[in-house]
C-alpha cells in the first residue's frame, strides 16, 4: 500500500486555480468597473466575465486532456512544430513572469502606502521574494499544500470582511437594474475578463493532476470561488458606497472598510486584517506564476528546475521595478490583461482546432510520473 | 527606449538583484551542506568488545577462566562452584549480584541442582548430550531456559542479568533467566496529567511497558518487534504496532531507519527521536513523545507506530503531525461539545503564544493608527517614561519569564513553585514601579506565558517559545508586514516538512472528510467510523455500524 | 577555493549587518507622537495668511499616573495661521516635541463663514489626499470660531471625541442631523450633490448640536442654516433618522409626545413633460409616551385615531416647512430625492444630474403621512 501520491489532488487543484485568480483585482476591479460601466449594473459584468472565463477554460481543459500528462510546453511542439512551439512557450514564460512581477509590485505599493511608509519598496519586495523562493525550490507539492492550507482561511476572511459591510449596505445604490440598458455592461466586460487572467495556467497544471478527468469540475469550482468573491466585493462595495463614490476613490475596497468600522473590537480597523490576508493571496498568486515559468524553462532547456528558479527570481525582480509609478503599473496591468486574453482564449482555441483537424492525441504510458 | 536604458543603468536595481538572488542561493547551499552532514558515513572500525578467539570447551575450569578473562574481576559478578546432585560432577553458576531474583535462584536452581536425584529415565549421565537433556527436562525449575554456545552471546546474557550454568563435560552453557531488579512503581504521568483518564504512566522497564500495552488488548495482531540499539550498551528497543492496521510502507520505513541508526549509547528515547526524524533542522517536533500507555494504544490502533526504549518512560509515536501537538487523550474521554471548544481554545492559545507579543510590538511601534483611539492613548500613557523601544522592552520581559520558568524547573519542587510565582510577581511589579516596562507589556507577556502553558505537548511548547522570539524580531523589523511574512515562512516550512512520509500539516492539506472530524473540532465518536486516512491504514473501518 | 568561501562569508556578514543597522525604517514609539483628535478651520483677518487652523492634540502624558483620575485639560490646542493646511501642520513641528499623527482624527470643525468663503473641497483637500488620515472623521459646521468650540472645557473629555459621540444619539432624537464623515463629504463634493452638515454651538461649557448647515453642490460652499425643527423635517423626508420623538398639540394646545419606534419614507418621483413632482409617503409606528390632555380616554379607538391624525398633520407641517426653505431659499436637495429619481428615471437623470438642484427647487410635492400608534403606555386614564 502506498502512502499518498506525488500528484496534485483535485481539491488542491481547485485551491490552486482559485488563488491564482484572486489577486490584485480585489482592489482594482471595483473602480475599473465603476469607471467603465457607470451604472449600478456592474455586478452583472462579473457574472458574465465568469461565464466567459468558464467557456475558455473548457477549451483549455479539452485541449490538455487530448495530451495526457503533457504540459503546454511539451504538447504545443506536437501541434505546431518545434520552432513555433518553442516561441510560444517562451512567450508564455514571459507572460507568467510579467503577471508574477505585476502582482508582487502591486502588493509592495499597497503595503508601502498603507503599512510601511518609510521603508524602501525594495526591502518589502526582496523579503517577499525570499519567502517565495524558499517555497518554490520545494517543487509543486509543497506549493499545492501551502495553497490548500491557506486558501480556505483567506477566502473565509474575505467573505467575513465583506459581509461586515452589510452594515452600510443600501439596496438603493444597486438600483435600478438595466437603467441605461445593456450598453454600459458590455463596456465593463474588458476589465472583468482581464481580472480573471490566470486561467491559462491550467494548461500546465492539468498534466500534474492525480485525476485529470476531474479537470472540468476543477475549472468550474476553481473559477466559481473567485467569481463569488469578486461578485460579493463588487455588490457590497456598490451597495455601501454607491457608484459615484466608487469612481472617485483610489481604493474603493478600503473606503468600504473604513466606512463601516466597528468600534470596540481590538481590530477596530478591519483594513489591516484584510490587507494581511490579501498579502497572502498575492504571495500564492506570484508563486504559482513563477512555478509555471520555472517549469517551462526546465522543460525547454537542460537547466534544472531549481536553477531556473534562481534565474527567474532575478528576472522577476528586475521586471517588477520597471514601472516607475502607479500609472505605469496600471498600464502594465492592461498589457497583461490583453496578453491573458490571447493565452486563455485565442491560442488554446487555435491549438485545439489544429489538433482536432490533424487528429493529434497523446496517450500517457502508465507509471510515467511528472 | 532611453528610459529603459536609464533604468538598466541604475545601480540600486542591480544591487537589489544580486541581493535577492545570492542570499537564497547561499542559504540553500548552506542548508544542503548542513543536511548532508548527517548523511555522511564515517567509516568506523568494527568495534570488538569481546575478543574473538574464545571457544567453549568441555572442561569446566577452562570455560570459567575464559569468562573471568573477559568480564574481569568485577566485584558484582559471583562465581559459585558446586557438585551436581549425586553425580559429583562439577558445575558452576555465574550471575551478577543485584540483577537476579535471589530467592528463585536458591529455590529453583541451586536447590534443585544440588539435590538432583539420579534419573530413572535411563539416560547416560556421562554423555554430554544426555546430561543437557536431563538438566533441562528434569532438574531446572525455570521456564525461560536457553542453551547457548557462542561466547559473545553468553557474555551479553550474563551482563543483562541471566544466570549462567556451566557443567563439566558440556561445551555449551545453560542460560537461565531469573531477572529481577529494582523498578519504580506505576505513577501518574507528570508531564501529561489529565483530569479524567487512567492514572498510569510508562516506567523505565521495557518489559513492564510492553506488558501494560498487552494488558489493554487481547488482539493477536498487536506485535512487538525487538531491536538492539547502541553499539556498546546494546539497549533493547521495541517497535509496537498492530499488524493488520499499520501500513506496510510506514512500518518498513520505521524499521529501516532504526536499523540504520548508529549510536554508541541511547540514554533516552530522545536520542532515537533525533536520529530517525526527517529534518533535524526543523523547529517542530516530528515525533511525538508520550508517557501515557493509553495514548500509545490509541495511536497504534489508528495505524501509527510506537517505539519503546528500555530505560526510559517516554515512548515515541510516529508519524506525528502538527494537529497532534494540540490534541490530548482527554479530548476523547469527555463529551464532544466541551472538548471541541477546548480544542479550539488550544489552537487559539498556540497562535497567541507565538504571535501576541509580536502583534503588540507591531501595533505599538508601527501601526498606531490601527488600535482604537482610546486604547492608543492608554498605551501611550503607560509607556511615558519607559526608556526602551518596545522591542527591547518585550525582549526584557520575555527573557526574564523564560529565566523564571527554567529556574522553577531546576529547583526542588517546593522552592521551584515559590520562585515561579514570587519571581513573576516581584519582577513584574518592580519593573513597572521602576519604570522599566509598561504595565500593558506585563499583561501581554503574562498572557503569552499562560497561553504557552496550554500546549498539551511539551515539545511543541518549546517550539512555540522559540518561534515567539523570531516573530518578535520580524515584527520589530517590518511591523505587521513582517509578521505576515513570518507567518508565511512558518507555513512554508511546515508545508515542506514530512514526518515519515506524512505531510506535517495534514489534515490541513490533503483534505479528507474523515480526518477533519478530528481536527479543529472533535466530532462525536460515532461519526468517526473510519480510522484516520492520513496514515493509510490497512484496515480502514473502525466500526461497522454507522 | 578557500579564499572564495571566505569572501562569501564576508559578503553575507556585510548584508546581515546592513539589514540590522538600517532596519526598522517605520518604527516609532507610540508615546513619541502627538495624536491629533480634532481639526478646526477658520479664516483669519490677515490676508497674507488666510487660513487659521486649530489642531487638537490629546495629551497622553497626563494619563500616565495609575489610579489617579487625570486632572486638568486632556488636550492641547494649537492655533496657527498660514497659507495652506499642510504648511500649518508642518509648522506645528516647530513647537511640539513629537511629530503629529492624524490617523486618530475624529472631528473636523469648519467655521461657517470660512465655508461660505472657500470651496469646501479645497479646505478638505489635504485630509483627503493624506494616506494616514482615514475617511472616518466627522465634519461639522459652526457659526462660532472653530477654535473656540475646540476649547470647550468639559471635565474628563476631549471636545472632539465628545462631539463625535453625541451623534450616537440618533436613536433617541430626530432633531439631530445625521453625522457626516469625510468620505461622504468628498463623494458628495465630487459628484456635485448638495448635502447637509451638522451645526454645533458652544454654550458656556457645553457643546451642543443645533440644526445643520446646507452645502450647495455646485458652488461647494455653505449657503445657510436649518434649525433643529427643520432638521427634523429633513430626517422625516430622507429616512436618515432611526427613531425619536414627535411633539404635537391637540386643539386645546395640550402637548402630546409621540415616540417614533421606526418609520419608513417612500419617495415616488413623477416626471412628465418637464414637470417634476414627488409623492412622499411616510409610515410610522410608535408609542404615546406623554399626554398632557386630561379629558380624553386614551384607550378609546376614536381618541387614538384622532391622535394619529394630529400627529400626521404635524409631520406634514414639519416637512412642508423644511421643503419651503430648501426649495425657495437654498435651492439645494439635501433630502436625497435625487436618489429615488435616479432609480426611477435613470436616463433622464443622466441629463439632469448637473442642474439637479434647479429641477428640485421647482418640483411639486404631495404628502401622505400615516402614523400608527401601537401602544398608549401603561397607564389607563
Amino acid at each position: 500500500m502506498k502512502m499518498g501520491t506525488t500528484r496534485i489532488t483535485t481539491i488542491q487543484m481547485v485551491a490552486l486555480l482559485s488563488s491564482a485568480l484572486i489577486a490584485v483585482g480585489i482592489f482594482t476591479l471595483p473602480r475599473d468597473l465603476a469607471m467603465k460601466v457607470g451604472t449600478p449594473d456592474l455586478w452583472i459584468c462579473v457574472i458574465l466575465g465568469g461565464i466567459c472565463g468558464y467557456l475558455s477554460s473548457l477549451i483549455i481543459v479539452s485541449l490538455s486532456l487530448r495530451f495526457e500528462r503533457l504540459t503546454f510546453f511539451e504538447f504545443n511542439k506536437l501541434i505546431i512544430g518545434k520552432w513555433l512551439g518553442t516561441i510560444l512557450s517562451i512567450c508564455f514564460i514571459g507572460y507568467a513572469l510579467l503577471i508574477g512581477a505585476f502582482e508582487i509590485r502591486s502588493m509592495g505599493e499597497l503595503t508601502q502606502f498603507y503599512l510601511l511608509e518609510e521603508t524602501p519598496i525594495s526591502v518589502i519586495l526582496i523579503t517577499m521574494y525570499w519567502v517565495a523562493i524558499y517555497l518554490l525550490i520545494g517543487g509543486i507539492n509543497p506549493i499545492a499544500r501551502l495553497i490548500e492550507l491557506l486558501n480556505p482561511i483567506c477566502i473565509l476572511i474575505f467573505i467575513l470582511v465583506f459581509c461586515l459591510g452589510f452594515k452600510v449596505f443600501e439596496l438603493d445604490n444597486l438600483r435600478p437594474l438595466f437603467g441605461l440598458g445593456a450598453g454600459p455592461i458590455l463596456k465593463g466586460m474588458t476589465p472583468t475578463f482581464l481580472t480573471f487572467s490566470g486561467l491559462e495556467f491550467l494548461l500546465v497544471f492539468i498534466a500534474m493532476m492525480q485525476k485529470p478527468k476531474d479537470a472540468k469540475k476543477v475549472a468550474l469550482i476553481g473559477l466559481g470561488i473567485p467569481v463569488f468573491i469578486y461578485l460579493l466585493a463588487v455588490v457590497i462595495i456598490t451597495g455601501g458606497l454607491s457608484v459615484e463614490r466608487m469612481k472617485h476613490q483610489k481604493w474603493p475596497t478600503f473606503a468600504l472598510i473604513q466606512e463601516y468600522e466597528y468600534e470596540g473590537i481590538l481590530f477596530e480597523r478591519f483594513d489591516s486584517l484584510f490587507l494581511v490576508v490579501w498579502l497572502i493571496q498575492m504571495f500564492t498568486t506570484y508563486v504559482v506564476c513563477q512555478y509555471v515559468a520555472a517549469k517551462g524553462i526546465s522543460q525547454l532547456t537542460r537547466i534544472s528546475y531549481k536553477k531556473a528558479n534562481y534565474v527567474l527570481l532575478a528576472a522577476v525582480y528586475i521586471i517588477c521595478l520597471i514601472p516607475q509609478d502607479l500609472n505605469q503599473l496600471e498600464k502594465m496591468g492592461t498589457i497583461i490583461g490583453w496578453t491573458s486574453f490571447a493565452f486563455s482564449f485565442f491560442i488554446p482555441s487555435i491549438l485545439l482546432i489544429i489538433a482536432v483537424i490533424r487528429r493529434l492525441k497523446h496517450e500517457a504510458e502508465p507509471q510515467n510520473g511528472p | 527606449m532611453g528610459e529603459i536604458l536609464q533604468f538598466l543603468g541604475r545601480t540600486d536595481v542591480w544591487l537589489g538583484t544580486i541581493v535577492v538572488v545570492l542570499i537564497p542561493i547561499g542559504l540553500t547551499l548552506l542548508t544542503d551542506k548542513v543536511k548532508k552532514l548527517r548523511e555522511k558515513q564515517h567509516t568506523r572500525i568494527e568495534q570488538q568488545f569481546i575478543p574473538e578467539n574464545h571457544v567453549l570447551s568441555a572442561k569446566l575450569s577452562v570455560n570459567v577462566n575464559q569468562l573471568k578473562a573477559i568480564v574481569g574481576d568485577s566485584s558484582d559478578i559471583i562465581f559459585r562452584q558446586f557438585k551436581l546432585g549425586m553425580d559429583n560432577r562439577s558445575c558452576s553458576i555465574v550471575h551478577i549480584d543485584g540483577l537476579v531474583d535471589q530467592q528463585q535462584l536458591q529455590q529453583s536452581i541451586l536447590h534443585s541442582l544440588m539435590h538432583a536425584k539420579q534419573m530413572k529415565s535411563g539416560l547416560n549421565p556421562f554423555k554430554s548430550e544426555s546430561i543437557k537433556d536431563y538438566l533441562l527436562h528434569h532438574v531446572l525449575e525455570v521456564s525461560d531456559v536457553t542453551v547457548i554456545k557462542d561466547m559473545k552471546k553468553i557474555v551479553r546474557q550474563l551482563l543483562s542479568g541471566s544466570v549462567l550454568l556451566f557443567v563439566d563435560g558440556l561445551d555449551e552453557v545453560v542460560v537461565l533467566s531469573v531477572k529481577k531488579w529494582l523498578s519504580r512503581n506505576l505513577d501518574e504521568p507528570i508531564t501529561e496529567a489529565l483530569v479524567r483518564g487512567p492514572r498510569m504512566s510508562f516506567i523505565e522497564n521495557l518489559r513492564d511497558n510492553t506488558a501494560m500495552l498487552r494488558r489493554m488488548t487481547t488482539d493477536a495482531n498487536l506485535t512487538f518487534a525487538d531491536f538492539e540499539i547502541g553499539k556498546r550498551t546494546s539497549r533493547q528497543l521495541t517497535v509496537a504496532y498492530v499488524k493488520d492496521i499499520a501500513n506496510e510502507e510506514l512500518l518498513n520505513n520505521v524499521k529501516e531507519r532504526i536499523e540504520n541508526l548508529d549510536i554508541d549509547h541511547a540514554a533516552e528515547s530522545g536520542y532515537i527521536e533525533q536520529l530517525i526524524e526527517d529534518d533535524y533542522m526543523s523547529i517542530f517536533p516530528q515525533v511525538q513523545a508520550t508517557e501515557r500507555p493509553d495514548r500509545v494504544m490509541g495511536a497504534i490502533l489508528e495505524g501509527r507506530i510506537a517505539i519503546l526504549l528500555d530505560g526510559t518512560s517516554y515512548a515515541l509515536l510516529v508519524p506525528a503531525t502538527f494537529s497532534m501537538m494540540l490534541q490530548s487523550p482527554e479530548d476523547y474521554y469527555e463529551r464532544w461539545i466541551p472538548m471541541s471548544l477546548i480544542r479550539l481554545l488550544r489552537y487559539v492559545a498556540a497562535f497567541l503564544s507565538i504571535f501576541l507579543p509580536s502583534f503588540y510590538i507591531a501595533f505599538v511601534s508601527f501601526h498606531q493608527g490601527l488600535i482604537p483611539t482610546d486604547l492608543a492613548l492608554a498605551i501611550a500613557g503607560t509607556r511615558v517614561g519607559v526608556p526602551f523601544p518596545t522591542i527591547i522592552e518585550a525582549l526584557l520581559m520575555e527573557v526574564s519569564i523564560e529565566l523564571l520558568r527554567e529556574a522553577g524547573l531546576r529547583l526542588p519542587r517546593p522552592v521551584g513553585q515559590t520562585v515561579g510565582l514570587v519571581g513573576a510577581l516581584i519582577i513584574g511589579e518592580a519593573a513597572v514601579q521602576a519604570g522599566l516596562v509598561s504595565p500593558i507589556m506585563v499583561i501581554v507577556v503574562a498572557a503569552t506565558a499562560i497561553a504557552s502553558f496550554v500546549s498539551p505537548h511539551y515539545g511543541a511548547g518549546i517550539a512555540q517559545r522559540a518561534l515567539r522570539f523570531l516573530a518578535m524580531f520580524s515584527a520589530a523589523f517590518l511591523g505587521l508586514y513582517g509578521i505576515s511574512l513570518f507567518f508565511l515562512s512558518l507555513c512554508v516550512h511546515a508545508v515542506k516538512l514530512r514526518s515519515f512520509g506524512v505531510p506535517y500539516v495534514t489534515p490541513g492539506t490533503l483534505y479528507s472528510k474523515d480526518d477533519w472530524k478530528d481536527f479543529f473540532l472533535r466530532m462525536p465518536l460515532f461519526t468517526m467510523r473510519k480510522r484516520p486516512a492520513e496514515y493509510f491504514p490497512k484496515d480502514q473501518v473502525r466500526r461497522k455500524k454507522y | 577555493m578557500k579564499q572564495n568561501r571566505k569572501m562569501v562569508r564576508n559578503f553575507c556578514l556585510c548584508i546581515v549587518s546592513l539589514l540590522c543597522v538600517s532596519g526598522c525604517w517605520d518604527s516609532s514609539d507610540i508615546e513619541d507622537m502627538s495624536f491629533v483628535i480634532g481639526f478646526g478651520i477658520d479664516s483669519s483677518e490677515n490676508d497674507q495668511t488666510p487660513i487659521k487652523h486649530t489642531t487638537q492634540i490629546a495629551s497622553t502624558k497626563k494619563k500616565g499616573e495609575q489610579g489617579v483620575m487625570p486632572q486638568g485639560k486632556l488636550y492641547q490646542d494649537l492655533t496657527l495661521e498660514g497659507k495652506s493646511i499642510q504648511d500649518i501642520l508642518r509648522s506645528i513641528s516647530l513647537q511640539l516635541p513629537y511629530p503629529v499623527y492624524t490617523d486618530h482624527l475624529e472631528t473636523i470643525i469648519i467655521n461657517s463663514e470660512t465655508a461660505s468663503k472657500y470651496d469646501l473641497s479645497i479646505l478638505l483637500d489635504q485630509i483627503l489626499r493624506d494616506n494616514v488620515t482615514r475617511l472616518s472623521p466627522l465634519v461639522v459646521l459652526s457659526k462660532q470660531q472653530a477654535s473656540d468650540i475646540l476649547d470647550t472645557n468639559i471635565e474628563g473629555e476631549i471636545p472632539s471625541s465628545y462631539l463625535s459621540s453625541i451623534f450616537e444619539n440618533k436613536t433617541t432624537t430626530l432633531k439631530i442631523a445625521p453625522s457626516v464623515r469625510v468620505g461622504e463629504v468628498s463623494a458628495n463634493l465630487s459628484s456635485q450633490a448638495s448635502f447637509m452638515l451638522p451645526n454645533v454651538v458652544k454654550q458656556q461649557n457645553v457643546i451642543k448640536v443645533d440644526g445643520a448647515g446646507v452645502i450647495k453642490g455646485k458652488q461647494k460652499k455653505f449657503v445657510g442654516f436649518l434649525t433643529d425643527k427643520e432638521v427634523e423635517g429633513v430626517n422625516w423626508l430622507s429616512e436618515e433618522g432611526k427613531a425619536g420623538l414627535l411633539e404635537f398639540h391637540d386643539e386645546e394646545d395640550n402637548t402630546i409626545v409621540y415616540e417614533v419606534q421606526h418609520y419608513k419614507t417612500k419617495i415616488k418621483p413623477r416626471f412628465k413633460k418637464g414637470r417634476l413632482s414627488f409623492y412622499v409617503q411616510i409610515k410610522a409606528e410608535g408609542w404615546i409616551t406623554e399626554d398632557w390632555s386630561r379629558s380624553a380616554h386614551n384607550l378609546a379607538e376614536r381618541y387614538v385615531q384622532h391622535l394619529e391624525h394630529l400627529a400626521a398633520k404635524e409631520v406634514e407641517r414639519l416637512m412642508k416647512g423644511t421643503m419651503k426653505k430648501l426649495q425657495r431659499d437654498y435651492e439645494a436637495d439635501v433630502v436625497g430625492f435625487s436618489e429615488s429619481f435616479r432609480i426611477h428615471y435613470p436616463r433622464d437623470f443622466e441629463k439632469m444630474k448637473k442642474d439637479w438642484d434647479d429641477y428640485f427647487a421647482d418640483a411639486d410635492l404631495n404628502y401622505d403621512v400615516c402614523i400608527k400608534i401601537i401602544n398608549t403606555g401603561d397607564v389607563v386614564k
